[in-house]
């Protein structure tokens, strides 16, 4: 971002300062600039209002962008620092035994220089539960799952260069260095003892010996995600790890960004993935900026529309001003002068009001970003406002940039007339070769393009088409941009080209009312005759509809996801709580565990196997079948009910069961059918007997509800060798389910001890994810909206300079008899009809395009719902509104007196 | 048919108070072709307006037909102008975007008149001026002349009583200003419709049957005559 300003600032500083010398060499041209923006000051300020919103809206994007980036930095240098890679033991398949002696340590050195990696520095890691005691040696407060990291602290400060020499060189078996975040939660200090509890019923009292910064190393929450860290000594660790010799893990750094992979190890790109985590939650900050450039586009539509206005109204007073011997350059410098005060103007304060809407936004979103990221992942990302000088300049100098280029661009063309040219009596915009054009090739052109638009419309909605664009996986996005783009360009094409045929279609229906007719005929003869203005302010118009209801698809189709949100047990499967835990856990082994919570109705585990490539199997028993309630779409004929199915797929561990996403998105297969094969990554071979459809509402949620299921007896095979990617889901259904919370806490607690946690409320999370939804797209709404009020003030501009600019003719159609209803009737008509093509062709390109990024974005997930009334709404809201703007300047073209046609200077 | 009494029009107030008119009295009468002369800033042109009512008068009474215009509301004032006045200007002040026979067309289709028989009394009329031809040519695409010659077709279309002229002939060469002239005669003689000129022009203004002269508001001189 520093380079982009700094470049667009020494492109423009020179040139400011190039304009400020031959200002001062015409001091003249100054005046005659501040005179004129003086003189039309209402234009003037709305002019100002409608562009400074476009900078506004980029300047706040941009604030956004550099908070969300800045508070990402920060978070990933407190708990990453140089650590890009976590090479964990138990994931290493060769490894015999299963943790790092010195001679794997020296060959992962080896490897990790060749791969580029920095430093390596071996690790020991585990989890434990910190609490501490009170006098009566009850418990008094708990840090559940920290994280317990041990390593040579003189080694550690050369892999952390600079950032750990506050630290003491050495830990007696008895001490720990603690986070200032544990010392907050604990209540505790130096010299204080913390209590250590690891799942194992080891227990150990320490001494904190140091309260440090998380940062890096001593912020690390290993690859499991602990609540907290804890660097404690070499001894400790071991004794609480059960690693007599050797490492659990070994960190690497480096300050590549890349995936660098390495040979005979795998390894966990912790910081990549972390990143990619919160990445996803982020997703929809690229929006804001969508939006944002919208406006700009907008600002540019609106300011070459005002110029061009402005220029066309100075057109003989800069013909005379040429015949009075000044030169094209000077002429051409008094109108860019014009454009750089409108610029710095509306820029500055577009700044102003930029900063203030990032706050807002930041304000808004910081919350529940961040319990939306702690309760998804265990990332404690807080997101803050960082103020960063580039943005705002950044922001302010775009704004300055597009205003001052569309000045000098329309300057370009005014200079371009000759004398002649400018001193005649003709509006610019119509020459004396002037034609009308043959109707039957517009008629022609129009045909095509919007024939061919309603074609590839047609197919795109086409299920054979979104089927085969399924198959084409990656590729299927790009062929959707394509489409689309060549749709929105015959769109404009048709449009622009057949409008005067829709407008004289328009007026020819009112043929049998005389006036009526008149007052659309003068109404659409101006927008016919200057094709460049209508096809601006046509293009400003569907620009404007096309943020907003791109906005509203996007909201319409997101929203039924969280529609049952109170039926989360439907939503997750007949579940109210979940946890997962490392290694395999028997129902026998969980059950003890709650004996005590009278509140659960049934509970289960599900062993599950995550593998990269294929995803999730579940391993599912009787107890499963118990508690499970998904929804079974399919099975095969041979099952009576759902429950035959699963328990037949418990029995024989050669059956299987498919979630339809899971084998869309996974697989690849868009139509599972009952008696496929399907290999498992194991190499076995299942037939597939049932087909479970996931809810709407559970997307994103994968637990339990995805996958596919296979029976616990298969597991059994697999299990030879503690594998890591071995895990076990509970699932706890309680008995009355508006007391989950309270049972949620009661299971924590037991949970706790025996290192399970977190255990999930999916109904929060579900709550959590909508509300985050909710928050973001009413804050793009807004910023939709935001974008509109630049086409409201540029209705208005533009329709009262085109008032003033006519107010001869206005004044001569008053002196033939013509009322002055009819000339407010005229004006309201020439912008609403304008605007309404613009409109109609924004909300059909903007929805569009939502439904295109939503299937790019979600993955062909979520079903892209069309909010026809919501569309007709806006649609309809929105040529009120435009309707409304043109009052004013209808207004002002009714109170030009008759006699405003006697007068000849303008 | 119309008649001045005591008009006054004073623009703006204090120490820039003008008074453009200072209580003129006039007759014009019915088929009569009248012409106003004077020096710039004499108030012919605000006569001009106060007496078609494009403008309102700060006192005095302005009668047409016995209407008093001051007793009209905006509305009937338009009314009025619409069924009785046309209208012709040294700029023309055709509509750019309308061809020749559109802008003839407007003053009835304003009025009312059903689009198709607007249209053939448009075409009608503009054989009349010689323009036919010219019928779908827009105004930029029209000499100084033609562009008059429409402007005029579309003051006499409605078939007025009076024509207002506010210097047509001021942009025109000498033999165009000729032909425009012949054709205001015409009209005026075939339609007795009455012609209110006002012109720089003494050639002009030798045509007219009745020539008033202006100097600070006032009708200073009168000539009667036309030089047929």
């Amino acid at each position: 971002m520093i380079w982009i300003t700094s470049v667009l600032c020494g492109i423009i500083l020179p040139l400011l300062l190039f304009g400020m010398y031959r200002l001062k060499r015409n001091p003249h041209l100054l005046q005659i600039s501040y005179r004129r923006i003086k003189k039309d000051w209402i234009t003037s300020i709305l002019t100002v209002i409608g562009s400074m919103i476009g900078t506004a809206l980029i300047t706040a994007a941009l604030l956004l962008y550099t908070s969300v980036e800045g508070s990402i930095e920060a978070f990933m240098n407190k708990h990453f620092g140089p650590i890009t890679v976590d090479i964990v033991a138990s994931e290493q398949n060769k490894l015999n035994p299963p943790y790092f002696t010195e001679k794997d340590i020296s060959k992962i050195k080896q490897d990790a220089h060749q791969a580029g990696y920095e430093s390596v520095l071996p690790i020991l890691s585990t989890y434990a539960n910190l609490y501490t005691i009170d006098k009566k040696g009850e418990v008094e407060s708990v840090v559940p799952q920290a994280h317990i990291i041990s390593f040579d602290i003189n080694e550690a400060k050369s892999f952390q260069k600079g950032e750990l020499e506050h630290l003491p060189n050495e830990l007696q078996s008895d001490e720990v260095i603690i986070s200032d975040t544990i010392a907050k939660r604990l209540h505790i200090g130096k010299s204080d003892w913390i209590q250590v509890k690891f799942k194992l019923d080891k227990e150990k009292t320490l001494k904190v010996v140091a309260v440090t910064a998380e940062q890096g190393l001593t912020g690390y929450r290993g690859v499991d995600r602990g609540t907290e860290t804890m660097v404690v000594s070499n001894q400790t660790a071991r004794e609480l790890t059960g690693i007599s010799t050797g490492f659990s893990n070994i960190l690497l750094a480096s300050s590549f960004p890349q995936l660098q992979t390495m040979e005979n190890w795998t390894p966990e790109f912790i910081r990549y993935k972390t990143l990619q985590e919160i990445n996803v939650t982020l997703k929809f900050i690229p929006l804001f900026y969508m939006v944002s450039l919208i406006a700009i586009l907008l600002g540019i539509i609106l300011i070459l529309c005002i110029f061009k206005l402005i220029a066309d109204d100075r057109k003989k007073e800069l013909g005379l001003m040429r015949a009075m011997g000044m030169k094209r350059n000077e002429i051409a410098l008094m109108l860019r002068l014009e454009g750089m005060i409108y610029g710095l103007i509306s820029s500055l304060l577009g700044g102003v009001m930029g900063f203030i809407i990032a706050i807002i936004t930041v304000r808004n979103l910081q919350y529940i970003l961040q319990s939306f990221l702690q309760y998804e992942s265990q990332i404690d990302l807080y997101f803050t406002f960082q103020f960063t000088p580039e943005a705002l300049i950044l922001g302010i100098v775009i704004g300055f940039v597009f205003i001052h280029t569309c000045m000098w661009w329309i300057s370009r063309k005014v200079v371009q007339k000759s004398i002649i040219e400018l001193l005649a009596d003709l509006p610019v915009y119509i020459s004396k070769n002037h034609t009308r054009g043959s109707n039957h090739s517009k008629a022609g052109w129009t045909i095509f393009t919007l024939g061919s638009w309603i074609i590839l419309y047609i197919i795109m909605l086409h299920p054979r088409y979104q089927a085969w664009l399924r198959t084409m996986e990656d590729l299927g996005g790009y062929v959707d941009v394509v489409l689309f783009f060549t749709m929105v360009l015959l769109l404009a094409v048709g449009v622009t080209k057949g409008y005067p045929l829709l407008l004289n279609g328009i007026q020819r229906l009112f043929s049998f009312l005389p006036k009526v007719f008149a007052t659309f005929k003068i109404s659409f003869a101006h927008a016919i005759q200057n094709k460049r203005r209508t096809q601006l302010m046509i293009l400003l118009f569907s620009m404007i509809m096309l943020s907003t209801s791109f906005a509203s698809v996007i909201h319409s189709s997101i929203s039924p996801l969280f529609k049952q949100i109170y039926d989360s047990r439907e939503a997750v499967g007949g579940f109210d709580l979940t946890a997962q835990t490392k290694g395999l856990l028997t129902d026998s082994e969980q059950k003890s565990l709650m004996t005590k919570h009278q509140q659960v109705e049934a509970s289960a585990t599900v062993w599950q196997l995550f593998d990269s490539s294929f995803g999730v199997i579940n391993g599912i028993d009787n107890e499963f079948v118990a508690v499970a309630d998904l929804n079974v779409i399919k099975k095969d004929s041979h099952f009576k009910t759902n429950r035959d199915m699963w328990l037949a797929t418990i029995r024989n561990p050669r059956l299987i069961v498919v979630e339809r996403r899971f084998a869309v998105l996974q697989l690849g297969k868009a139509d599972i059918a009952i008696g496929d094969t399907l290999q498992l990554p194991t190499g076995e071979k299942k037939t597939v007997v049932g087909v479970v459809a996931a809810e709407n509402e559970s997307y994103g949620y994968t637990m339990v509800n995805d996958g596919v299921w296979v029976s616990k007896k298969a597991f059994k095979n697999w299990n030879h060798k503690e594998n890591r990617a071995l895990e076990t889901a509970i699932l706890i259904r309680g008995k009355q389910e508006n007391e989950v919370a309270q049972l949620a806490s009661k299971i924590e607690k037991a949970f706790i001890p025996e290192g399970i946690y977190p255990v999930h409320n999916p109904k929060v999370q579900l709550a959590k994810g909508e509300y985050l939804y909710q928050v973001t797209l009413q804050l793009l709404e807004i910023f939709s909206k935001l974008a509109t009020g630049i086409g409201a003030v540029g209705l208005m501009v533009i329709l009262y300079r085109i008032v003033h600019e006519r107010r001869q003719q206005l004044g001569m159609l008053r002196a033939m008899g013509m009322a002055p209803q009819w000339l407010c009737t005229g004006i309201v008509i020439e912008g609403t009809v304008i605007a309404t093509i613009g409109i109609s062709m924004g909300v059909i390109m903007g929805s569009g395009l939502a439904v295109m990024l939503m299937n790019m974005l979600m993955d062909r997930a979520v079903e892209v719902q069309w909010p026809l009334l919501n569309l007709f709404m806006l649609w309809s809201g929105a040529v009120l509104f435009t309707m409304l703007c043109t009052f004013w300047p209808a207004y002002q073209a009714s109170r030009y007196a008759p006699s405003e046609a006697t007068r000849y200077i303008r | 048919m119309i008649e001045a009494d005591g008009v006054w029009k004073v623009f703006g107030s204090g120490e820039s108070k003008v008074e453009a008119l200072r209580g003129i009295h006039l007759n014009i009468e019915s088929g009569e072709m009248l012409a106003i002369m004077g020096p710039s800033g004499c108030g012919k042109t605000s006569l001009l307006n106060c007496l078609s009512g494009l403008d309102s008068v700060s006192s005095g009474v302005v009668k047409v037909d016995g209407i008093t215009l001051s007793d009209l509301n905006e509305v009937d004032r338009d009314q009025l102008r619409s069924n009785k006045m046309g209208f012709v200007f040294q700029s023309y002040n055709l509509l750019s975007v309308l061809t020749a026979q559109e802008n003839v067309e407007l003053p009835l289709l304003i009025q009312g008149i059903k689009r198709k028989e607007a249209k053939e009394k448009a075409s009608e009329i503009l054989k009349r001026v010689g323009l036919y031809k010219r019928k779908n040519h827009l105004p930029t695409q029209l000499s100084g002349g033609q562009a008059q010659r429409v402007a005029l077709a579309r003051a006499l279309i409605t078939q007025p009583s009076v024509i207002w002229a506010d210097e047509p002939t001021g942009a025109l060469d000498r033999s165009t200003s000729n032909m425009i002239m012949d054709l205001f005669l015409q009209m005026n003689r075939t339609e007795r419709t009455s012609m209110v000129i006002v012109t720089h022009d003494p050639q002009i203004a030798r045509q007219c049957d009745r020539v008033l002269y202006m100097d600070s508001g006032l009708i200073v001189d009168e000539q009667y005559g036309r030089e047929d």
